[in-house]
């Protein structure tokens, strides 16, 4: 037979020929073709819902900080009574220092002349509220505790500075560029402390933009988790690291009407192993107890299939070479070709990988002392890139591989996933803590697509155990000199 | 019913462009949407079943596109078809063959497929393979050759 015959063989047998088509590719079609009227609805968008989550926490914390703020200014103005510390002809001596009900006695009879000399100088209870400063002073001991009440926060800042401006009069803050500046309270405070300090001298300053500069050039500012003598600075910012042993939850149904038993038979070949995830996320501090949370982790799902297939066979050809010396003299080389059957059955073992690389935005609310916190996290995880690689099974009954390149089953994008959490944490160092967090992720969508005959999700259980680092620890500075 | 009369014979041509049966079906998936889709842009001026074919054709060399295909020679062939007997052809059946064809290399497979079966030209391929048009006579005469040497060995064996 020619090229040529050959070639029209092979064309005329298979030009016409027809290939069973398997169940459910008619619906298949038809679901691709037009698809289910509330895909189009933009609450089905799983992008906008995410965009959706991040700016409903964003807004939450808003809210809470702006109320935190609110509640402390509000109680600031009702309270706000100018004691006279008439501290005068004292000596800094704690022990003479007077109690907190002798300070309620002088402050329930204010003095008559109280409005003469402190008006506008006032200073927040900033300093640290319901605590005791202590200043040294050109290595005297000049101990000072300020004793504040619910009822009595506003000090008379000119009260404060003449008594302890009669060591330096330069220093009178009464008389620097931001006296009038009560609104910033904040840097009016860190005045105060420079001052009393004696880390700046407020005769050298003649402008607010300058003093302001001379402090931060200090690394003087404190604008929020303000020290005090028994508490240092608090950081706000911290690094999370974390793995975690996962379990997962594998559910899958019918998408396309493909039969039952397919499923079935699929879901027998697969078993779900230890899993894990492991990241890395930076957390930010608002006000006492919130944290937001995000950064970056991996997460692989592995899962065992092993598929049994009957009726196996092996051939096996043998070929024996003898020579054969004919009557004639000639020798004559002779093939003898037989074959070998044999049926058996074969399992085969594969371990298939479903990675994925995401994004998690987490609210956390945490209490506690500085040794244990407790917290409670939710969030959202945002899948950036997923990809699998491994066997299943198809509708034929057949194993077939699913990679990263050739895959058409699952996804490379999985959404959105719900994230709650529980976490216990405890000081492991200056500036570590150790934590535990037993946490649930539920994956909103699928990790196949449309395409698939079946929906396949993961649910997944974990424990992320890791280490905390305070990263802005420096702001601590200035009182461990 | 137009997916019922040309449903067949289409998943075979989508077996003949796929390494296994699920690429197939998402081949078949993605070829029949876009008929569906362009339906409405057939002129009635030539054959329906070709036009269907073309763009199932298109669809599988589309997701032939994406893959990295490898054109290497392989060079363990021995040529066992001389003198074949014409009979040697006459047990075998179309799926026999499709089978045939899906052991076939990749590249092997897709020349084979384009020039013997769909009737393209070396050159034309040569564009849509983006290859040499030397390189697809090679292919063609290589998948020639391993394709009668495995009816060969089936024909021994049946013998």
């Amino acid at each position: 037979m020619t090229d040529r015959s050959f070639d029209k063989f092979i064309k005329e047998s298979l030009n016409n020929y027809a290939m069973p088509v398997a169940e459910g590719m008619w619906d298949r079609i038809q679901k691709e073709n037009n698809p289910k009227v509330e895909g189009a609805f933009w609450w089905k968008n799983y992008g906008f819902i995410s965009l959706l989550g991040v700016a409903a926490i964003i807004t939450a914390s808003i809210i809470l900080l702006n109320k935190n703020k609110e509640t402390s200014t509000s109680k600031t103005q009702e309270t706000s009574v100018t004691p006279n510390l008439n501290l005068q002809n004292q000596s800094f001596n704690s022990k003479q220092y007077p109690s907190i009900s002798e300070y309620n006695k002088t402050v329930s009879k204010p003095a008559a002349d109280n409005n003469k000399t402190h008006t506008k100088s006032k200073v927040e209870n900033g300093l640290s509220s319901n605590s005791a400063a202590a200043y040294n002073i050109k290595g005297k001991d000049y101990s000072a505790e300020i004793y504040t009440t619910k009822k009595y926060n506003k000090l008379s800042i000119t009260s404060l500075t003449s008594n302890l401006g009669n060591s330096e009069p330069d220093n009178d803050i009464s008389k620097t560029p931001l006296a009038a500046a009560e609104g910033s309270s904040s840097t009016y405070k860190t005045v105060l402390f420079a001052t009393a300090r004696q880390d700046i001298n407020l005769s050298e300053y003649t402008t607010n933009d300058q003093l302001i500069k001379g402090l931060k050039t200090l690394n003087f500012f404190c604008s929020d988790g303000c020290p005090s003598a028994h508490e240092p600075i608090k950081n706000n910012l911290n690094l999370e690291i974390y793995v975690s042993p996962d379990y997962t939850r594998k559910t899958i149904n019918n998408s396309a009407g493909v039969d039952e038993t397919f499923l079935k038979r699929k879901d027998s070949t697969e078993s779900i192993r230890l899993s894990f995830s492991a990241g890395f996320r930076l957390s930010k501090t608002f006000g006492n107890n919130l944290l937001l949370k995000t950064g970056m982790q991996y997460s692989q799902i592995n899962e065992k299939f092993s598929y049994r297939s009957e009726n196996e066979r092996k051939q096996t050809t043998l070929i024996t070479i003898r020579k054969e010396i004919l009557a004639t003299g000639d020798t004559v080389m002779i093939r003898d070709t037989s074959m070998i059957e044999q049926i058996g059955y074969r399992v085969k073992t594969t371990f298939n990988r479903y990675r994925s690389i995401d994004i998690p935005l987490i609210a956390s609310y945490e209490w506690g002392n500085d040794n244990l916190k407790a917290g409670v996290s939710a969030g959202v995880i945002l899948n950036l890139y997923s990809w699998q690689k491994g066997e299943s099974l198809d509708t034929s009954y057949v194993p077939v591989a699913f990679n990263k390149d050739g895959g058409r089953t699952f996804k490379r994008n999985i959404g959105v996933g719900l994230f709650t959490g529980f976490s216990v944490l405890k000081k492991a160092g200056k500036s570590t803590d150790f934590f535990a967090e037993p946490y649930f992720r539920y994956n909103v969508s699928n990790i196949t697509n449309n395409r698939s005959v079946f929906n396949q999700k993961f649910d997944v259980t974990g424990l992320n155990i890791g280490l905390r680092y305070k990263l802005n620890t420096q702001r601590q500075r200035y009182f461990n000199r | 019913m137009l997916y019922k009369a040309y449903a067949g014979k289409m998943m075979t041509i989508c077996l003949r462009y796929s390494k296994d049966k699920m690429e197939a079906e998402d081949i078949f998936q993605e070829g029949f949407i876009r008929i569906f889709q362009y339906l409405h842009q057939f002129k009635f001026e030539g054959s329906f079943e070709g036009w269907l074919r073309r763009i199932i054709v298109n669809t599988a060399l589309k997701n032939v596109s994406k893959k990295r295909i490898s054109f290497a020679e392989v060079n363990d062939l021995d040529d066992h078809s001389g003198g074949l007997p014409p009979y040697a052809y006459s047990n075998l059946g179309a799926e026999d063959i499709l089978k045939l064809i899906n052991q076939l290399p990749e590249g092997y497979r897709i020349v084979f497929n384009l020039h013997i079966i769909e009737g393209f030209t070396h050159e034309e391929i040569a564009k849509i393979l983006k290859i040499q048009p030397a390189t697809s006579r090679s292919q063609l005469v290589k998948a020639r050759k391993m394709l009668q040497n495995q009816i060969n060995v089936l024909q021994k064996i049946a013998v």
